[in-house]
Order: structure tokens, then sequence, then C-alpha cells
């Protein structure tokens, strides 16, 4: 019932997962750490995995639900069977699959999927009984008697006393699909005779395997290799059963009808034959065509000639233009080659002259002057002596310094080093000269500009604090809002405890712990009275805070408040009022601070502004 | 080479140099940056009340699905420690809408080979808790006055860290404007009852003791006092 209210009203609500969990095996084998299993829906939508951490078990794999506002699909919905998937092949799932609600199921895991015929006996699923097939050698129901002989009854003809298999080759004799009865002698690997041990589940003796298997099968094109294992003791169970099948590598061949390793085609190029086309250097036929010349023409690019209006090489020789000189009859127009600008006299290689030291040394002042800067910063940070918005003020103004001095070494450093290439090393037209007074010019353009810009991205960093010092007095006033509502629950409650303290106490009004503690009962009342008013209570809470603190240090008064469990209790209490007083009393100076930081920086902004107009 | 090409080497050369010192420049813009404290000082951005007074969380767990909350159990308690005492327990499901794995989950009649990921258990989370039977639950702890209840985009399966019954207008303040839907499951009826801000709903208050599906917009936090 629960979960159907849950299905029909928690539409939207994320869906309760199923847990899956259990065994899981591989090829008869433990499934091993750090595989995964998937969990896929009927439609086939991945609900859910888990990398396993034990050998042989999973879990727990949660399968997500569908949510069924949504039209997409997320998972499954219930009664829905769920699959499972490991090593990218399905499982065979033993247990309820179906999926439901926050429900823990146990499901047991086989991979690969087992069916009769897969070449492989699974030792859970299958044995000679049910798939002779995949399980050979063992397929009798037998009762064998305390003397040591057995009585075996078999529906196939295959089996045969020395252990050997093959039509008609048993001891009983007489071949054929006929059931008959074979006398024999207990299997030597039969340890111990019971009385009438029958069925698939072996002999009920404790027979021991003795597996012999024949050579690993060349590697299969889809990795894996096979083998066939027997038992010539026929105990007929698989515990000991050696693996059939196992993974390798498969190495290509030119052969194997795929294109694989460093074919280029299917079973051609790399260390194949070459394949054939209009890139195996042969002259060939291939496509329904032949080609002209080694692979051009036919089904190929045609072959250059005198005609094709492209400089190539063809019969031995390159054209010297496009179809021009070279093995052509037309001869090549001459062309004038165009004369360098200018000419450098020597090596202007900067690598193998002085100009990489140039830059080097420029390199290092400017390295010097960020280094510098840094050290002027964190000087700045460290500073306490400095107001908040100055030692701001003084870290943007050394980065802006830093900036402008990396900027103009480097303009300085091109200038020069455009006029030492230009007019020392190079013979050189003066008209260059005209760039490199532009240049000149443009050099104060710049420098002024990017003073603008880092001036306005000053204000708007100044700006941005500016933002975040209002959020965060803002924050630090809802602080200070709650703590007083806190507060506020506190003083009412210690004020009617003291309320009746004192009336139980009138008598010894002299007493000064007495004394102190109508005091404090009369402050709690007038901060009642401010907070109804919605006035400061600043001033009363200094007050209040005061007695506590001269009620906590005098020694003299514990004797009368241990004597007093209900003044204990109110003593106790003040404790903590008084603790939450001073955790309040660092907001307001947080506040405070926040406060003039803000009013500091929105005067220096509002300056900025009117020195910018 | 020709000496033209070596001229354009050159002016190459040139350009790069350059573009590396700018480069240079820009990085140290990244690296070089002023953190708030230089402004502000010392960061104060949250206050630790702390409530010595002890409370106990008293509720009765339904057969079947219950969706709780423990206001008494401190944040990233063991869930050994809060479940102890509860005999008819079958699961335990914790949601996190952002997690790569969004249902944490715990059964103690599991075998020792499965995983169980649900550990530490909070306050501030709700769960749904599978029973076997009806049973009464009861475990001492403390109480915070403050609590914040981060929730993102989308379900969060909340608890309600305090032991006062609120409106729902009252509890939900603080995050007024980016929620879209509330949702509580009453154990007993088995009937789920929403609050849609604007709308209504059947949910007019909330209460100790019970987890809470909030549906909300934008990063968000909860403030339950």
């Amino acid at each position: 019932m629960a979960l159907i209210s849950l299905e029909v009203i928690a539409l939207a609500i994320p869906p309760l997962p199923t847990e899956f969990y259990g065994r899981i095996r591989d090829y008869n084998n433990n499934a091993t750490p750090g595989e995964t299993v998937y969990a896929y829906d009927s439609s086939g939508t991945l609900c859910g995995s888990f990398t396993i951490v034990n050998t042989g078990f999973y879990g727990s794999l949660t399968c997500m639900g569908d949510d069924p506002e949504s039209s997409s699909d997320e998972g499954a919905v219930p009664n829905e069977n769920i699959s499972f998937r490991y090593k990218g092949g399905f499982t065979t799932a033993t247990g309820d699959v179906t999926w439901e609600l926050g429900v823990f199921k146990y499901v047991n895991l086989t991979y690969p999927v087992v069916f009769c015929g897969d070449v492989f006996c699974d030792a859970e699923f299958e044995n000679n009984f049910i798939c002779p097939i995949d399980c050979p050698l063992y397929n009798a129901s037998q009762n064998i008697s305390i003397n040591g002989t057995m009585n075996i009854t078999s529906n196939e003809t295959n089996v045969s006393a020395g252990g050997g298999t093959g039509q008609g080759a048993g001891v009983g004799g007489g071949g054929g699909a006929q059931p008959k009865q074979i006398n024999r002698e207990t299997p030597a690997g039969l340890q111990g005779p019971t009385i009438n041990a029958s069925g698939m589940e072996g002999y009920g003796l404790e027979c021991k395997e003795s597996w012999s298997c024949s050579n690993w099968s060349v590697c299969r094109i889809n990795g894996y290799q096979d083998r066939i294992c027997s038992d010539s003791n026929r105990c007929g169970s698989f515990e000991d059963k050696p693996a059939e099948v196992q993974k390798c590598i498969y190495t290509p061949t030119c052969s194997d009808g795929v294109r694989n390793g460093l074919e280029e085609g299917i079973d051609c190029g790399g260390l194949c034959p070459p394949c054939i086309g209009c890139f195996d250097g042969i002259q060939n036929c291939h496509d329904d065509k032949c080609e002209e010349d080694i692979d051009c023409g036919g089904p190929c690019a045609p072959c250059p000639s005198c005609f094709d209006g492209m400089r190539n090489c063809h019969e031995g020789l390159c054209e010297d233009g496009v179809d021009c000189g070279g093995p052509c009859d037309a001869k090549c127009p001459e062309v004038e080659l165009p004369r360098p600008i200018f000419v450098c006299k020597k090596d202007v290689n900067p690598f193998s002259n002085g100009s990489i030291l140039f830059f080097m040394v420029i390199l290092l002042v400017i390295l010097g002057d960020i280094i510098y800067s840094q050290h002027r910063i964190k000087e700045l940070r460290r500073n306490k002596d400095l107001k908040d918005i100055e030692r701001i003020k003084g870290i943007f103004s050394t980065r802006r310094k830093m900036y402008l001095f990396i900027l103009i070494t480097v303009l300085i450093a091109i200038l020069l080093y455009l006029y030492y290439y230009f007019f020392v090393m190079c013979e050189t037209d003066y008209k260059f000269i005209w760039w490199l007074l532009l240049l000149l010019l443009a050099v104060p353009a710049i420098i002024h500009e990017v003073i603008r810009y880092l001036e306005y991205s000053e204000s708007k960093k100044l700006k941005k604090f500016e933002d975040l010092l209002n959020t965060h007095y803002k924050q630090i006033d809802s602080l200070i809002k709650i703590e007083n509502e806190s507060l506020e629950e506190m003083e009412q409650e210690l004020s009617a405890q003291l309320d009746i303290v004192l009336d139980s106490l009138r008598g010894v009004s002299s007493d000064e712990c007495v004394l102190l503690l109508r005091e404090i009962y009369e402050l709690l009342n007038s901060l009642y009275i401010k907070y109804r008013n919605r006035e400061s209570p600043f001033e009363q809470e200094k007050l209040l805070c005061e007695d506590i603190y001269h009620l906590i240090e005098n020694k003299n008064y514990s004797a009368s408040i241990e004597a007093n469990p209900t003044l204990k209790s109110i003593f106790n209490k003040l404790k903590i009022l008084y603790l939450q007083y001073e955790e309040k009393q660092k907001l307001y100076d947080e506040l405070d601070k926040v406060d003039s930081s803000r009013k500091e920086l929105g005067l220096e902004l509002s300056g900025g502004g009117e020195k910018k107009e | 080479m020709n000496e033209q090409n070596k001229k354009i080497e050159e002016i190459v050369t040139v350009v790069c140099v350059s573009l590396l010192l700018l480069t240079t420049m820009i990085v140290f813009e990244k690296m070089i940056n002023v953190p708030f404290e230089n402004v502000t000082g010392e960061v104060l951005t949250t206050v630790r009340i702390i409530e010595t007074r002890s409370a106990y969380c008293n509720f009765t767990l339904e057969a079947g699905l219950n969706l709780v909350s423990f206001f008494c159990i401190r944040n990233g308690a063991h869930r050994d420690e809060v479940i102890e005492n509860i005999t008819n327990l079958e699961s335990i499901f914790e949601y996190q809408e952002n997690a790569q794995d969004r249902w944490k989950s715990y059964n103690p009649s599991l075998p020792w080979f499965v995983i169980q990921d649900l550990e530490l258990m909070h306050r501030t989370e709700g769960y749904w808790i599978r029973m076997r039977a009806r049973e009464d639950f009861l475990t001492e702890g403390g109480l915070r006055l403050i609590n914040y209840v981060n929730l993102v985009p989308g379900w969060n399966l909340a608890g309600y860290p305090t032991n006062k019954t609120k409106s729902v207008n009252e509890s939900f303040a603080s995050i007024e404007g980016n929620f879209t839907e509330v949702r509580a499951y009453n154990a007993s009826t088995q009937v789920f009852t929403n609050y849609i801000p604007g709308v209504g709903g059947g949910l007019t208050a909330t209460t100790p003791n019970l987890g809470y599906w909030i549906n909300v917009s934008v990063i968000e936090v909860w403030v339950v006092d």
C-alpha cells in the first residue's frame, strides 16, 4: 500500500532505488575486483553500476528509478526486469531481477550467458545430463553398490568402461541409442563407496577428478583460444575442471580476411603484399580500368604532360615553368627576379650576435622590477599599521607602477632594436626612418592609453570591493539580528526565573549577591523594553555584561549560589548569556570595521570620479 | 637562406620577444590578486552559537517507509551511533542531488561482502527509513539553535534540525522566492503532503523529526533555528 501511494503521489520526487547484490562468476571463476557490473532496464537504459571490491561478489548496486514526470527514460519502473552486463556481455542472472522501490535483492550473476552449445561447460547450470555437448563424458545415473561395482543406465552410447568415449564402446557392448544396463567396476577415482548415489549431482561417492586437457588452440580472431579437457575418472563433477576458454592476443595474418595490424587494406599493405591501387608504384589494372603509366591515368589521376596547366615532372625531366622548359617543347619566358629592398652586410641572426644578450638584459631588468614589486606588495600586506584601504591602494599603485615600467622598457627595447637593426647593421633605404619616427610618436600615446586603462581597471576593482564590503556588512547585520532573536528568548527565560527566585529571597534583600541579581533582573527587563521599542540595546547589554562578570568573578557569591539549585541553574545560564554577548560584541566590532572601510572606500571612489570629470 | 628571409626572421624574433614580455605581464596580473582580507582584515561570516542544552529525539517509526530527520544528532555521526537502538530496521536511504552516486543506503541484514555506502549521518539530512514493524525511537543528543542546510538546484532530501514546530511561511522564509515545492511524507497514513509557494497545499507546518523534500531553483542555504 505504501509503495502504491509513493508511486501515485510522489511523481516528481526521485524514486527510491532497488539495490542488487550477490555472487558473480566469470567462466566458472570468481569475478575479480576492479571489474564493473552494469544494470540496464528493459529498454536498455543504464540504471546503475558497481565496481567489484570483494572477489566473487558484487553490491550493493544501486539501480535508479525513472522519473515519471519527465518524458526521458532515467531508469526502471516497478516490476520491470533488470539485466546485468559484465565485461561488455550479458550475464545469466538467478534471483528476482524485477525492479521495486527501495528494496534490496539478492541476484547471482554468471558470465557469459549460459546456453547449451556454447562450447563451455558451466559448473553451476550445466552437466552432461542437461547438455552433453558442452559437458561430455558424464551422462549417466548410476547405482553403486558397496562391493564396488556400478549399475549404469545410459541414455547415450558414448560411455566406455575405461574412460574413453565413442559410440558403442561400453563394456556392456552394443551400440545404438536405446537405454542400456551397464555393469562395471567402480572408477579408479572413487574413494569410499556409498549406497545408492545417483542423479546429476554425481555418483554420490567421493570421486577425485583427474583432468587432462588438449593443447590450447590457435588464438582466434575474437581474442579467445580453447581446448578440451576430460576427466579420466569421469566423476561427473566439475569442481576442479580447468578453464577451457581463455583470452589470448591474436596475431594478425595476411590471410585472415580482416584488415588488422599494420594492413592498409584487407590482407594487404603494411607487412603484407602491397595493396593494388594508385599508390603501389606499379602500372596495373584495378577498378575495371588500367593505368596509362605508373599510378596515373585510367582509374588514377591523369598523367602529367606539357598540356596539363601545371608545373610538374615527366619523361625523366622537370618543367622550368607551367608546361614549358624541361621535357616540353615550349620555352619559358625570362622573368626578372625581384631585388631585395635592402641588404644586410653583417650576420643579423640574433642568436649568433649580441642581440640575444640585449634581450636577456631587458628581461632581467623586468624580472628585477617584478620581484621588487612583489616584495613591496608583501610588505604592504604585512603592515598592519596602515589602514585597510590605504593598504589596498598601495598594492594597486605598486602593481600599476610595475606594469608601466615593464611596458615602457619593452617599448624602448623594441625602438632601440629596430634602430640598431635598420640603421646600424644593415644598409637600408631611408624610407624606414619614417616608420621609426611614427613608432616614436606612437609610444607616448600607447603609454597614455595604458595608464588610462590601468586607472579604469583599478577603479573597477575598488567598486567590486565596495560591493563585497556591502554584502559583508549586510551578512554581519543579519547575523546580529539572528543573534538578538536568540538572546531575547534566553533573556526572557532568565528574567522569568529571576523573578521567581528574587520573590523567594525577599527576606534577604541586604545580601550583595541578591542585590546584584536584582540589578541584573532590572537590566534584563529594560533590555526587553528596548527590544520592544526597537531601540539599540547596546548600552544595557554592556551594563549587564559588567554585572554578570562581577557575579562570575566574585568568589564570595559562590557559597550562596551553590546552596540554591535554582540560583545555580540561573548562574550557569548567565554564564552562557555572557559568552553570547561576547560573540555579539565581536560581531559589532567587525561591523564597525567594515562600515568604516566602506565609508572610506566610498569617499575614495567619489573623489576619483570627480577627478576624472 | 637569402637576405630577405633573414630580415623576416629578425622581425619575427622581435615580435615574439615582445609577445613573451606581454604574456609575462598578463600572467602576473592573474598571480598577484588581492584577497578580501586585505580590505577587511579578519573575515567573519558565520557565528557559532553553541547550545549546551541536551535534547531528545523521540518519535515513532511506522512499519514500512518513513521520511525522517534527527535534529539531536551531530553532523557526521556514525550510523551505528544513531540506529543502534532500532531493532526492526530494514534499510535506510539518503539522497544527494549533486553526487555521482545519488542514493546511499544501509541494510543491517546484508552479508559481509556487500559494500554499504551510508556510513555517516547528519542532522541536516533527511532519511527514508524502511521498518519491518512499528517501533518507538528515542535517542539523546544536543540541540543547536541555528542550522544552515545547504540546498542545491533540484530536489533535496533535507533534515529539519530543530525541535520547534513552525508554519511553512516562517520556516522557509530564508529561501523564499527560490524554492518551488516542499513535500513531507506521513508514514502512518502513507500519504505525501506538499506546499507550493503562492498556491499552498496540505503541508501547513514543519514539524521536528520529519524529513522534507525541497525543490529549489538556485543554490540556497535554508536557515533553521
